[in-house]
């Protein structure tokens, strides 16, 4: 299950996406966050809520009898591994003409991905709930962190640029060192990407463990730098 | 004159026996593909079997940072592996160099009986003899694959 992340300023437009179309998305996402209140607020009328149900015929019409969309599932907490299976087994029933949009726990998504890989396959994206606005790194942190991701950025440039293999770019000990600074790396970083869009790709990937960049727009260096920084938006970061 | 100077040292900071073999810069710097893309005939984008889209790799190639995985992803372009670098008429050549220890690091595309073109990584392309840019920075040519020129436009790179 590829987990990607997604602030609560962002569900709306990612949805909006999917809209019209057969489908299903995941947002994943702590009871406390309020998630389906939230997302249903931020799309308005158009879209329905609905619980899960362990009887899958009754469930499945109540999807197929809605023209919402999208549908907002919850309650998935209560499914057992062998709901799930069940689930899996009768996925068809399930796929409506519009988009079916589950908000579930991590455990949930780990069961459903573990005990209904058939269905998991039609999902349109894992969504990790992001909604904590960053704060701004104090002054002279930020500063200090600066120095240091210019030191070891130019050293990494210098000793790299003559190569295509973005392995050994990654694998470099400066861009590694830039890696190790963690969250602080990512400020520094994303400057620099708004001035050259450089291979900083792996490096916010490895930090953050998102992966923003669209299949089709894979090795497309600004399109990869304009979805980082996009992504660094939508989850509050500050730059 | 003395810009396109300044862009040839870079080339000759990392290969300083290049001007002994003779070269010529044939692009401004620009870090928008690489050199495996370059000898696929593709300046959109760079190239690699990464996992997290940095960069883009054949779906039908094996996702793996061998010579193999690399000879598959051009032979998806009509490239089948051939005995040597001589010029053939009505072929198009590429070379991928590799580290002693087998891994890829870069590929060359033949412009004639003289001349390959290379993307020397994040700077300029370059025309330059094949064996030019053996040494520390690439390794050594490890194989050498043909396709008829035919095949360019029949087979182009996705995209």
């Amino acid at each position: 299950m590829s987990l990607r992340s997604i602030g609560a300023q962002s569900v709306g437009r990612r949805v909006a996406l999917e809209l019209g179309s057969p489908g299903f998305l995941a947002i994943i996402a702590s009871p406390q966050a309020r998630a389906v209140e939230r997302i249903a607020e931020r799309l308005g009328t158009n879209a329905a809520q609905l619980l899960a149900s362990e009887d899958i015929r009754a469930f499945a019409a109540r999807l197929h009898e809605s023209p919402a969309d999208p549908i907002i599932v919850s309650g998935l907490d209560a499914l057992t591994d062998s709901a799930w299976q069940k689930l899996d087994r009768q996925r068809d029933r399930l796929l409506r003409d519009r988009l079916t949009l589950l908000v579930l726990s991590m455990e949930s998504a780990e069961r459903l991905s573990r005990n209904a890989p058939n269905l998991a396959s039609l999902f349109g994206g894992f969504y990790q709930w992001n909604e904590a606005p960053r704060a701004a790194p104090d002054p002279a942190t930020a500063e200090a962190d600066q120095a240091t991701f210019d030191i070891l950025a130019k050293q990494w440039i210098e000793e790299t640029q003559s190569a295509s293999s973005v392995t050994r770019k990654v694998r470099h000990p400066a861009y590694q060192r830039i890696i190790a600074m963690g969250e602080r790396a990512i400020p520094p970083i994303l400057r620099d990407l708004e001035r050259e869009p450089r291979m900083w790709g792996p490096a916010l990937h490895a930090i953050t463990g998102a992966l923003p960049v669209p299949p089709a727009d894979a090795g497309k260096v600004a399109h990869i730098a304009r979805a980082w920084l996009d992504w660094a938006k939508d989850n509050g970061y500050v730059w | 004159m003395s810009g396109e100077r300044q862009r040839a040292a870079l080339i000759e900071h990392y290969f300083p026996d290049i001007v002994d073999w003779g070269y010529a810069v044939t692009s401004d710097i620009t870090c928008t593909y690489n050199c495996i893309a370059w000898a696929a005939g593709d300046d959109s984008r760079y190239w690699w079997p990464t996992e997290d889209g940095s960069a883009y790799w054949p779906p039908e190639a094996p996702r793996s940072l061998t010579v193999d995985a690399f000879a598959a992803a051009y032979g998806l372009l009509g490239y089948v592996v051939c005995d040597g670098e001589d010029h053939e008429e009505g072929y198009e050549k590429i070379a991928i160099f590799a580290e002693t220890s087998g891994e890829p690091t870069h590929a060359a595309r033949q412009v004639d009986a003289n001349d390959w073109t290379s993307k020397v990584g994040d700077l300029h392309d370059i025309r330059h003899p094949l064996r030019a840019l053996e040494g520390p920075e690439y390794g050594r040519v490890v194989l050498v694959m043909k396709r008829p020129v035919a095949a360019r436009s029949a087979i182009a790179p996705p995209e």
